[in-house]
């Protein structure tokens, strides 16, 4: 069992460096070969699944936990694959890029897979790697952005390396499913907000959540899908759960006041990426900020601490990553075909792109929570983990309800501003030639948006995993939620019958009516303008004004201290050698003293 | 339950709740009327009305998409619809279970989701200003509203299950009947009214500003489902809140559905009460009230409710 494993790995980091070197003239081997690497991963984690429900060693961890997200982080990496074959057709970098992708592919199973330590660390550093070459991959224009996420996921690890050192130091153990600690010294908080720290800079959580939304914008999109929009995520929450379920026990009295600041910063997140997502005027960058924003309700969902909110948690970073790369995806379909991200200049195509349209709008109503889709039924969860959780009397709980509940209706409204200002509302004139993209493009999206679907319906099942995999079960009461379903599943076939009725009537096209006047440009009223209402008010207005100075932005703010810091020695180099002389001699000085001294 | 059986009873209670719905659109049309001293339309007036837009051509703007333009206002009548079904089973057949209170918070933000698709899917000027307004009370209204569900959960021993709110009430007695229950019922009456989008807060259609806003390009049967769908949430509405605060009897009884009925007008003649003694507000106003005081008056409300005031 283990050499099969030990191959697999292999399998993907070889037939990668077998990517690298296989010239961009060359066309479809390098297809084939990802293609057929990702395959077997998928099949081999679904065998396992199937097979295996256990096999923990030293070195592996297999559960149903860990082999449950290996099959979601393979069948991601197989449809960035069928994406990429049309998005980067007649691609310069295509071998670089197939390459990362299968070494990310290769070191997330082994980071999923390990239960050693030093192990998992090794491969949590590929990750970080080969998300910085990722990212290089769209260009120069990339350079900086690319830089700021290796110096914060990067940073991030080194506290991750410590974080394990000190879980060695103390327990002397190497393997995680062996070592459970009781947090009772300052020690051993150090250790647990380093390791948390790592796994929410990888997620994306405020307030180390700046790198995404700044490479968004250059990135392209397929890259934004498969790292922070998916991966990211799984990998991010899968290392917070390990830690806060298996690391770390669970001490009421000294405990709470950690996993009062988790939520705080879970809730935090939800509200603060929102209100910055709905003033957003690219696409791309909406999109990011609820990326982060999303992010909040795992974290808010397992720091609850009881049944419904750990499961929720988990359940919403599956759906998460399920309708986040599919939005991201979609707006790969708008790039491709208009090069255009900007919500301004953009109007009315959802008639040239139905599937597109429709399976970006299943996207945006599943991360709002709409029923019957599947974010709804994590974030279900989620809240009844917090309507439990006010039987104890403490008035928090109703404040993190209501920054989950107005979080969910902001990101509706912010959806709904794309919706209207990229599919629907007022067709643009330059954009009478756009026509639905290529089939290789389309399979992706109707996969995830079909998977939003039935795990909307068939919730059930995911909940079941999550729930036998960390020992957490739910009472039956949500079982309930099904005759409501059903109800709802006939509704909906109900207005389809009558839809199709309707289709057959003889309808008449007319003009739109504005008073009976002509339609000028300048009526138009893109999504855009949606919201400036709310940037005019005081409070808001002060807080958008902040977050463009990027004083919410721990890395810029690091980036200014540092430079004040350095502000009187950046004024003695001023580039004259003799002055460089005279500072030499005066150091020289100096430490002569100091070791005559001794 | 078989597939044919939940479709009778949908279509069931379509049927019952659109009958509810018009004769209580009716109440509200001629309690208006008498207020402004008009002697109001017969009973009969909105049945006329939907039979008449039924019977009119539909007309779809050139630039419309298509799909979307026709299955918004469907998808109002429906959720609308589900929504009262499951008030229905809960109150009827005493069919519920944790967290149906958050499927109805959820369910109850679709009809306002149709209404801007279908807004914003005609490619209108003035739709789109429409929608734009309906957006932001959507988000306005949405933060005291979840203030005043948050309140009757925890009275009733922090369950998100309709059923439990209902009979912790019947041995309690109704949650309005203190300090934190009084409070909490206005904050959620008040939102309400943005919800069903009545005046004040009916500034997404504003028939003399933005001509019906989204729904200018609405007509025949189309237009009709709308009207539908908003009569529904007169029936809805109300009774989402009489469950939560006024006890929310059973009514199997002959006596238990008369108290019931008697409770579910009070709540719907201060609907009409509040719509027709103020002013229609502007956008930036409502956003002030719904996130400004009305919120800060519900947290107050949930901190009493916490302490047993």
């Amino acid at each position: 069992m283990e050499r099969i494993i030990i191959g697999i790995f292999f399998l993907g980091f070889i037939s990668g460096l077998l990517c690298r070197f296989i010239p961009s003239k060359v066309k479809y081997l390098k297809e084939i070969i990802s293609g057929l690497v990702s395959i077997i991963y998928l099949a081999f984690s679904i065998l396992l699944f199937k097979n295996t429900p256990y096999y923990i060693t030293e070195i592996f961890l297999i559960d149903r936990f860990s082999i449950f997200i290996s099959i979601f982080v393979s069948l991601f990496t197989l449809l960035t694959l069928i994406y990429s074959f049309s998005y980067f057709e007649n691609f310069e970098n295509s071998n670089r890029y197939y390459c990362y992708i299968l070494w990310t592919l290769a070191s997330s199973i082994g980071a999923v897979f390990s239960n050693n330590l030093i192990l998992f660390s090794v491969f949590w550093g590929i990750l970080a790697i080969t998300l910085y070459l990722l990212l290089n991959i769209s260009g120069e224009e990339n350079a900086y952005p690319a830089k700021k996420t290796m110096i914060i996921v990067g940073g991030s690890d080194s506290f991750l390396i410590f974080g394990i050192c000190g879980l060695i130091y103390l327990t002397g153990k190497y393997t995680i499913t062996d070592i459970s600690i009781f947090i009772a010294s300052g020690l051993e908080i150090g250790i647990f907000f380093s390791l948390i720290c790592a796994s929410l800079a990888k997620a994306g959580c405020m307030p180390l959540h700046t790198w995404i939304p700044e490479i968004s914008e250059k990135t392209d999109s397929i890259i934004m899908a498969y790292l922070p929009a998916s991966l990211d995520k799984l990998l991010g929450i899968y290392l917070f759960s390990r830690i806060l379920l298996n690391l770390f026990e669970y001490n009421p009295d000294f405990h709470s006041q950690l996993w009062f600041l988790l939520r705080l910063i879970g809730s935090l997140t939800i509200v603060c990426a929102v209100l910055m997502a709905i003033v957003q005027h690219n696409m791309k960058k909406l999109l990011s900020y609820h990326a982060v924003s999303q992010v909040g309700y795992m974290v808010l969902g397992i720091s609850c601490a009881n049944s419904a909110g750990i499961v929720g948690g988990l359940f919403h970073m599956l759906n998460n990553s399920i309708y986040k790369s599919l939005l991201f995806f979609g707006a790969g379909n708008i790039e491709k075909t208009t090069n255009e991200v900007e919500l301004e200049k953009l109007g009315g195509i959802g008639k040239f792109m139905p599937i597109t349209f429709l399976t970006f709008l299943i996207g945006s109503l599943s991360i709002s929570g709409v029923p019957p889709f599947n974010g709804f039924f994590s974030k279900y969860l989620i809240y009844q983990g917090l309507f439990e959780r006010t039987k104890s009397g403490d008035f928090e709980w109703s404040i993190w309800i209501i920054c989950a509940m107005i979080g969910s209706a902001l990101t509706l409204a912010s959806f709904l501003k794309i919706i209207h200002s990229v599919f629907l509302g007022h067709k643009k004139d330059y954009l009478n030639e756009v026509k639905e993209v290529s089939l290789s493009m389309r399979i992706p999206v109707i996969i995830l948006s079909s998977l939003c679907i039935i795990f909307g319906f068939g919730f059930i099942f995911p909940v079941r995993v999550f729930e036998n995999s960390t020992n957490y079960i739910l009472d039956k009461n949500f079982e309930y939620l099904i005759p409501s379903l059903n109800l709802i599943f006939v509704s909906l076939i109900f207005g389809f019958i009558i839809y199709l009725i309707f289709i057959g009537i003889k309808e008449r096209k007319v003009g739109t009516f504005i008073g009976g006047e002509v339609k000028l440009k300048e009526m138009e009223m893109s999504g855009t303008e949606f919201y400036k209402t709310i940037e005019k008010e005081r409070f808001f207005s002060r807080m958008y004004i902040g977050a463009k100075n990027k004083i919410f932005d721990l890395y810029d703010d690091f980036k200014r201290i540092l430079f004040y810091i350095g502000q009187g020695i950046r004024a003695t180099h001023t580039g004259v050698l003799p002055t460089y002389l005279t500072w030499i001699l005066f150091g020289c000085i100096l430490l002569f003293v100091i070791f005559m001294k001794f | 339950m078989s597939v044919i059986y939940i479709f009778s009873y949908f279509v069931l209670f379509f049927v019952v709740l659109s009958i509810i719905g018009l004769f209580a659109s009716w109440i509200d049309r001629k309690l208006t009327a008498r207020i402004q001293w008009r002697v109001g339309p017969p009973w009969y007036q909105n049945f006329a009305d939907i039979i008449k837009l039924s019977g009119k051509e539909v007309l779809i703007p050139e630039n419309a998409n298509k799909f979307m333009f026709i299955f918004s206002p469907i998808l109002a009548v429906i959720s609308s619809t589900i929504c009262g079904s499951i008030i229905f089973l809960v109150l009827k057949e005493r069919f519920g279970f944790g967290g149906d209170l958050i499927l109805l918070v959820y369910l109850l933000t679709i009809p306002s989701l149709s209404i801007i698709l279908g807004g914003s899917s005609s490619g209108n000027v003035l739709a789109s200003v429409g929608i734009s307004r309906e957006l932001k009370l959507l988000l306005s209204y949405e933060l005291p509203f979840i203030c005043g569900i948050i309140i009757p959960a925890i009275k009733s021993g922090s369950t998100t299950s309709l059923i439990e709110i209902i009979k912790h009430q019947q041995i309690y007695g109704s949650n309005i009947f203190s300090l934190s229950g009084i409070i909490g019922f206005i904050i959620i009456l008040i939102s309400s009214c943005g919800k069903i989008g009545v005046v004040p807060f009916d500034l997404a259609e504003a028939e003399t500003e933005i001509a019906g806003g989204s729904l200018i390009e609405y007509s025949g049967i189309l237009l009709g489902f709308y009207k539908l769908a908003k009569s529904i949430l007169f029936v809805v509405v109300p009774l989402f809140i009489v469950i939560l605060y006024l006890g929310g009897s059973a009514i199997n009884s002959f006596s238990g559905f008369l108290i019931f009925v008697v409770k579910y007008l009070i709540v719907l003649i201060l609907i009409t009460l509040i719509r027709n003694t103020n002013p229609r507000l502007r956008i930036d106003q409502i956003l002030r009230f719904f996130w400004g005081w009305l919120t800060l008056i519900g947290i107050l409300g949930i901190l009493l409710t916490l302490s047993g005031v």
